[in-house]
């Protein structure tokens, strides 16, 4: 069976590369430094699921988020934020742009595995 | 998180990365120097700190985190115009980062304990930024935002309850970035009638509306008022009030809808009304307050 394809947005290539190895065994991955390099991913590419942080330069996670949610090829693919940023109001904004999950990091390398489990092996199933 | 820490690849990848940043800091805090508002800039900077936050937080060194937490949050007042850049601010940029190095330094040679030009840094720092948040660990915030989820689903709802001439309103509390004393206010001609103006808050143009537009003209004399901003989907609004008079937890069941009576502002911006200390207040409408405004940039 073809493995289900991952896409993870964020600067710092130490992150990127701890939660490929959170999800390698057991997903394809793969990464992009921030929001644009995503998009052109996206556009190429059939990705199942996104992880992407906020604070990037070039486009940051809001702008990024905005963007796939207009595009409708690519606005039902399952967005989990992953970020520093604890506070409720960043998290509300991002839930009412239709984001998936909003975890705050650092996160375990397990629950993360556990959460993007949730999304993907539901099979075809909506929300 | 201990697969980390004895992960080599992973590991030469943080001090890479963290190497990278503190080269960049150094020389664009010296360029900020001679350029001291350069959002550009004061924005690179910002996510430098910020990114080593990130990455030291997986790794839990602690000390690295709390440093650059609370230097990213005090660039992060630099960016929100709170903040000016002066040689002060640049001296305390310079010291965090040589904290920064020497923590740095000291993980890399596997050295443990407590570093004492901390201390004297964080009371520096206390000047500027005197909502210093130092962590012991992870945990307690994660578990807040974990909660949140279950408190969405409880029925008192926090509002902040303000006067404007002799009326009671009342929005959110959770919206309100904050209240402000009057700043210049930029007249502005040909928009919706209850736009008093723009203010530069934070370094973003916000609108300032006047909720009675209808009822007579404040344009001239807001001496005594207070603006409060209020912030929904990033876009932000400036509401003028005399003061604000209490937060209160109200109970959904208890907001009436705003058929009941008869309210001479905006109908669609109110989202109902409820009783506070005998008088009638009326609940705004976040969404509707905010829509269709300017834009920025």
């Amino acid at each position: 069976m073809l493995r289900k394809k991952i896409l993870i947005v964020d600067d710092s290539e130490f992150i990127r590369k701890v939660i490929s190895f959170a999800l390698e065994g057991k997903y394809e991955i793969v990464t992009a430094e921030n929001g644009l390099h995503a998009l052109e991913i996206l556009y190429n590419n059939k990705i199942d699921l996104i992880i992407s942080d906020i604070i990037m330069p070039v486009m940051d996670g809001y702008e990024f988020v905005k963007r796939i949610k207009k595009e409708d090829s690519l606005k039902d693919i399952p967005v989990i934020i992953l970020t520093t940023e604890s506070y409720k109001d960043t998290k509300k904004e991002f839930k009412k742009l239709g984001i998936s999950d909003y975890i705050v990091k650092p996160v375990d390398s397990d629950i993360l595995l556990e959460i993007v489990d949730k999304y993907l092996l539901k099979g075809d199933k909506n929300e | 998180m201990n697969d980390i820490i004895n992960n080599r690849e992973l590991l030469d990848t943080f001090i890479t990365e963290v190497i990278e940043h503190i080269n960049s800091l150094e020389s664009n805090i010296v360029k900020l120097t001679n350029n001291k508002d350069d959002r550009d800039l004061i924005n690179e900077i910002f996510r430098s700190f910020h990114t080593i936050k990130g990455s030291s937080h997986y790794l839990n060194l602690i000390d690295l985190v709390n440093i650059t937490h609370n230097t990213e949050n005090l660039v992060d007042k630099i960016r929100r115009n709170e903040l000016k850049v002066n040689e002060k601010i640049i001296d305390i940029l310079l010291e965090s980062l040589d904290i920064i190095k020497l923590l740095i330094d000291n993980f890399m040679k596997n050295k443990k304990g407590d570093i004492k030009e901390l201390d004297i840094f964080f009371n520096r720092l206390k000047e500027f930024l005197p909502e210093l948040q130092l962590k012991k660990i992870e945990e307690t915030e994660k578990e807040d935002i974990n909660k949140e989820e279950k408190s969405n689903k409880e029925i008192y709802i926090k509002y902040l309850i303000f006067k404007l001439r002799d009326t009671l309103f009342a929005v959110k509390a959770d919206g309100v970035i904050e209240i402000i004393s009057p700043k210049p206010i930029s007249k502005l001609p040909f928009v919706e009638e209850e736009i008093i103006g723009l203010i530069n808050f934070r370094g973003e143009l916000v609108p300032v509306i006047d909720l009675l537009y209808k009822m007579d003209n404040l344009k001239n004399h807001l001496e005594n008022n207070k603006i409060i901003i209020v912030e929904y989907n990033k876009e932000k609004v400036g509401i003028i009030i005399d003061d604000v008079l209490e937060i209160v937890n109200i109970n959904k069941k208890n907001i009436a809808s705003k058929e009941e009576f008869e309210i001479n502002i905006k109908e669609e911006w109110i989202e109902g009304v409820f009783l506070y200390k005998e008088s009638i207040v009326i609940l705004l409408d976040k969404k509707e307050v905010l829509k269709r405004r300017i834009k920025n940039g």
